[in-house]
């Protein structure tokens, strides 16, 4: 009678953890980095944290500063800060079919080589660098602002942001 | 020479895993003659010689086990101390993550404590046996082992060779903490149904261990390996550092937090080990493991309370829950 209850409970157990992981798995929306078959290469609109940044994997929240990479194959890949895209392109190399920037004085999408980068705005990641269309002073260009990151000169290196913000 | 490379604990880990490993290669040098010419039934003075020669080399590569499973907890602690020395990292958690080998070392290591311990059973039913009756066999597994020892060793070095004190790693807060919007539990899970999978696979390793059910308690085991792990990093830790964003599995091992993560891990591992040890042993040996299956509730039991009581602790001081 007893081994009967104890292989009741085993096998009630059993069906349990299988019913829990089963409940995960079909729950589990995951993240979503990628927004797949866009062979036309258009720009996607997306919600907040509707996509996570491929770089740093945060929620993509704050719109102004989002960045996408179309590649030759459809892929869309979404970024929350313009530094984020820098350092993604620097371990990936994607056949980039469209690389675009929404900008933050028109809100409207250009290539990011159109794009001119402020280096003290607030951005999502803090590194301080914000794609406009029109220049000012203090801005710098696509390549000029790809070479600061790479180098790390940006808001996250206390030198730099003491220069900066200082005038 | 590397900074990292000079410091004391560093030192002595390095020096005794090379002498355990010089005494190692020599017992597999020895145990490839031994099974080259083992036939227990031969009446020859060679084949007496070869027993008396492989009770040594049993002896030598006990003794090297017992000691490198003591290891593991120092080459743990060697990885804490060194957190003052590598910029950024608040615990073991950045200086693991260091370099590409610190992972897979982990994680070999591990591994070979698991298999170590079986060794050891086997080993240990061997020598009770008149007859050798395992001799090949624990040999053929004695030499597996020893070829991951060498990766093991390998890595060792070049680990310890490759952590940079001038680069900056990341603290347990930015690899474990909760980035937005992604699940870091495995499965899908939430902490819910994360806390009833580990107390139901608990429940489950009990039963199956008290009413013999080998291959489900192995099963069953493995499974609460992993969700016990995740279950501390994520739940239990948490109110280990009383701290609802603290998330790290390395932390708890240092003084701010009585070194309990010692007890939790420890406790743990080897819970596991005899929970798989005595499914094994029973399964395929046929031996009765009385003893190997109290130890093994005993330590899963003393895990479970150990990691719930912080719970309500923390609830009958505080009164909420994180």
């Amino acid at each position: 009678m007893k081994k009967i209850i104890i292989n009741i409970a085993v096998f009630a157990m059993v069906v349990a953890v299988i019913v829990i992981l089963l409940l995960s798995f079909g729950s589990d929306k995951g993240a979503k980095y990628v927004y797949k078959n866009n062979t036309e290469h258009k720009i996607i609109e997306i919600k907040p944290k509707e996509y996570q940044c491929s770089e740093c994997n945060m929620d993509i929240k704050d719109l102004d500063y989002i960045a996408e990479l179309v590649t030759q194959n459809g892929n869309t890949y979404f970024f929350d800060d313009i530094g984020c895209v820098v350092l993604w392109l620097k371990n990936h190399s994607p056949k980039i079919a469209k690389l675009m920037t929404k900008t933050l004085d028109t809100h409207t999408w250009i290539p990011v080589e159109k794009a001119w980068y402020s280096r003290t705005a607030h951005s999502p990641m803090g590194y301080g660098f914000a794609p406009c269309l029109k220049k000012r002073e203090g801005f710098v260009s696509y390549e000029e602002m790809k070479l600061l990151m790479l180098q790390g000169k940006n808001l996250h290196d206390p030198f730099v942001k003491k220069q900066l913000l200082s005038h | 020479m590397n900074e990292i490379v000079m410091n004391n604990e560093v030192i002595v880990y390095l020096l005794s895993e090379t002498l355990l490993y010089i005494l190692l290669f020599i017992a597999s040098i020895v145990t490839v003659g031994v099974l080259k010419k083992w036939n227990f039934n031969h009446f020859t003075t060679e084949q007496f010689t070869l027993e008396n020669r492989s009770y040594l080399v049993m002896t030598i590569i006990l003794f090297a086990i017992v000691l490198k499973i003591i290891l593991l907890p120092y080459f743990v602690y060697t990885i804490n101390a060194l957190s003052d020395l590598v910029p950024g990292a608040m615990c073991g958690a950045g200086v693991i993550k260091a370099n590409a080998y610190g992972n897979p070392l982990l994680l070999i290591k591990i591994v070979i404590l698991f298999l170590s311990g079986l060794w050891l059973s086997i080993n240990h039913l061997d020598l009770k046996a008149k007859c050798y009756p395992y001799m090949k066999m624990k040999s053929w597994f004695f030499l597996f082992i020893f070829l991951l020892m060498s990766a093991e060793f390998l890595l060792d070095i070049l680990y310890f060779t490759h952590i940079e004190t001038t680069k900056p790693v990341s603290c347990c807060s930015v690899i474990f903490g909760q980035t937005a919007g992604v699940n870091s539990l495995p499965f899908g899970l939430d902490i819910p149904k994360l806390l009833t999978l580990f107390y139901l696979l608990f429940g489950l390793i009990v039963l199956t261990i008290l009413s013999d059910m080998a291959w489900l308690s192995m099963v069953a085991s493995l499974l609460f390996g992993v969700v016990a792990y995740y279950a501390v990093v994520y739940f239990f830790g948490t109110y280990i550092y009383a701290l609802p964003t603290h998330k790290c599995p390395f932390c708890m091992l240092q003084d701010h937090y009585w070194y309990v993560g010692y007890a939790v891990w420890g406790l743990l591992l080897l819970g596991i080990f005899f929970t798989l040890d005595n499914a094994l042993i029973s399964s395929l040996f046929h031996r009765k493991t009385e003893r190997v299956k109290k130890i093994s509730l005993l330590l899963l039991g003393l895990f479970v309370l150990l990691c719930s009581s912080y719970v309500v602790v923390y609830y009958l001081k505080n009164g909420v829950l994180l």
